[in-house]
């Protein structure tokens, strides 16, 4: 992984996990599920789980003023966040875009997780500075390849951002 | 008819005589010999053309008698010819109820004079007669125009009314139709989310029980989970059935063959799979909805190679009729065939196989949710178009797709497609 060396205090800080864990997964890696469906959550729970994450990695909301009120105490961690569409109170897009116009939390990974295939939703969600956009999976193995997908691209491949302003 | 003449006088010789000499001319005369006997016959016969009458007659003199004919209406238009002395200046006593119809001749009678002045009033009253006839006719006609007209103007507001209450509801079916649709649409667009959760969670329950899959047979979550699959194909082809009359109407000229090789390599994998062979002929450029019109054609083709006849390799053959609309250059009609050489079916079937929900072949290795061609049909007619099918068991199927006026695309010159392509 020769990249890792030109990364400074994070080549460190790599280093260690890879030590610990033998994957490259950050253990104060946060994945914010904000979804309105109890299902939903506990499926990508337990797919996340599946997949060797751990429980107090996974953070659930249930909606879009919920993610709102806590996204700003996640910001200092490598954090990734799941967002569904058609949520009660404030719905995905809305959140969406505060999250992308908010210089101090534009920097975390927004993966939009929905049901919805509208080519209008996907136009927008991209528009608004959406990381990927992922239609939920009607089968629990492909959820499982997905979150694998996700988890190598995001976690082990690439490299999550931390916030530099906070703190 | 006969002509009637009423003769009165007192003296049996005076009316002999004046019969002799009207006799040529071929009248019917009725003899009375009193005016008294004259107002009898009256009351009975109205039909005489004329009236010959004595003046001088004992009890009811002449004079007397024809004011009585004339306080008759039917009576009042017989002229009245008075026979009278030449002597007496008569003439001028009956002035008072004369209705012009009236003479006088003077005795002793001239017979030219006689028959001269009888034929004059006879052919006078036949033709006042034949006028009032005439008149009568006229009359009766009018009415019967007037109310023919009455009639025709009633019927046309009837027919306004009725077309009035048609449109009316010809609007209502539209918005129950499109109710009906957004009904649809609802109720599946629901449906399919906690169809989505029962599928994802049997599919957890096996993936997660893994030792599960090891029995040989097939285990309940399983179909639970095929059915679920089965249920949720079907929702998605209701749901698209359903949006069809949501796209718009704008149709854009589109190439079809073009839109037809799209497809064809979509399904390139299950063509080479059946062995197929798809011949498409050159077909006109088309104002279409091209994604809905790509649904249709890939629904009529994956028919094709789904019905084609075991161990014989389908070939499906796509082509174009196209015929000028009213004979004039305002457009054209086009006619597209999708004919193939599978197992077909029975032509009395060929209605029903567009609705909703139907299966000719309820047989479990041929998938399908029944919608497919009720899909067709929705397109076909959002295109304000038709579409039919012709067949025979084990001749194979052709469909025809009819699109309804097309104007003339001017074409931009493009190097022309290939004709007659054929994908193997």
């Amino acid at each position: 992984m020769p990249y890792i060396s030109c990364l400074g205090k994070v080549c460190l800080y790599y280093f260690l996990i890879f030590h610990q864990t033998s994957k490259m997964i950050p253990e104060n890696l946060r994945i914010i599920i904000a979804d309105d469906d109890v299902d939903d959550q506990s499926l990508l729970t337990d797919a996340l789980i599946a997949n060797g994450i751990g429980r107090e990695m996974i953070v659930l909301v249930s909606n879009g003023e919920e993610l709102s009120g806590i996204v700003h105490g996640y910001s200092k961690f490598p954090s990734i966040i799941f967002l569904d569409l058609n949520m009660p109170k404030k719905n995905g897009l809305k959140v969406l875009a505060e999250i992308k116009g908010d210089p101090n939390l534009k920097h975390m990974p927004v993966l939009i997780f929905t049901t919805s295939t509208s080519p209008v939703d996907i136009a927008s969600c991209y528009e608004l500075g959406a990381n990927t956009y992922f239609t939920k999976p009607f089968s629990y193995s492909d959820l499982i390849s997905l979150v694998q997908t996700i988890k190598t691209y995001w976690f082990e491949m690439g490299v999550l951002p931390r916030s530099i302003f906070s703190r | 008819m006969q002509t009637k003449i009423l003769l009165i006088d007192d003296r049996e010789d005076n009316l002999l005589s004046i019969e002799a000499i009207l006799e040529p001319k071929g009248y019917h005369f009725v003899k009375a010999q009193s005016g008294k006997e004259a107002l009898r016959i009256l009351l009975k016969e109205y039909d005489f053309s004329l009236i010959l009458m004595d003046v001088k007659m004992p009890n009811l003199n002449g004079f007397d008698t024809a004011s009585l004919i004339y306080q008759r209406d039917k009576l009042r238009h017989i002229p009245i010819i008075f026979i009278t002395a030449n002597n007496f200046g008569d003439e001028n006593l009956f002035k008072g109820y004369e209705s012009g119809a009236v003479d006088y001749l003077y005795k002793p009678i001239n017979p030219d004079v006689l028959r001269a002045k009888v034929s004059v009033f006879v052919e006078l009253y036949e033709k006042t007669q034949k006028l009032q006839q005439q008149e009568k006719k006229l009359t009766a006609t009018n009415l019967r125009l007037e109310k023919e007209i009455k009639e025709r103007k009633d019927s046309e507001e009837k027919v306004h009314k009725l077309n009035q209450q048609l449109l009316k509801n010809i609007e209502h079916l539209e918005a129950v139709n499109k109710e009906l649709d957004h009904f649809a649409f609802m109720a599946s667009h629901d449906l399919q989310e906690p169809l989505r959760k029962i599928r994802l969670f049997a599919n957890k329950f096996l993936v997660t029980n893994k030792e599960l899959r090891s029995n040989q047979k097939l285990n309940d979550i399983e179909r639970i989970e095929q059915a679920a699959e089965r249920m949720q194909y079907l929702i998605r082809d209701i749901l698209t059935i359903a949006k069809v009359s949501t796209h718009s109407s704008d149709f854009v000229p589109t190439e079809m063959n073009i839109l037809i090789d799209d497809i064809l390599a979509e399904m390139q994998e299950e063509i080479k799979d059946k062995h197929a062979k798809v011949i498409v002929d050159k077909i006109p450029l088309l104002h279409v909805h091209p994604g809905l019109i790509s649904v249709l054609f890939r629904n009529l083709i994956g028919n094709a190679l789904k019905f084609a006849r075991e161990g014989v390799s389908p070939v499906i053959s796509i082509h174009a009729e196209v015929s000028p609309y009213q004979k004039s250059s305002e457009g054209f009609i086009c006619q597209i065939f999708v004919r193939d050489n599978g197992i077909g079916f029975d032509q009395k079937f060929a209605e029903k196989i567009f609705g909703m929900f139907t299966r000719l072949h309820p047989d479990a290795q041929i998938k399908g949710t029944g919608l497919g061609l009720a899909l067709c049909r929705k397109i076909a007619e959002h295109h304000k178009g038709s579409i039919a099918a012709r067949s025979q068991v084990n001749e194979g199927t052709t469909f025809v797709l009819s699109l309804p006026r097309q104007s003339v695309i001017k074409k931009p010159k493009k190097p022309s497609l290939a004709n007659n392509k054929v994908r193997e």
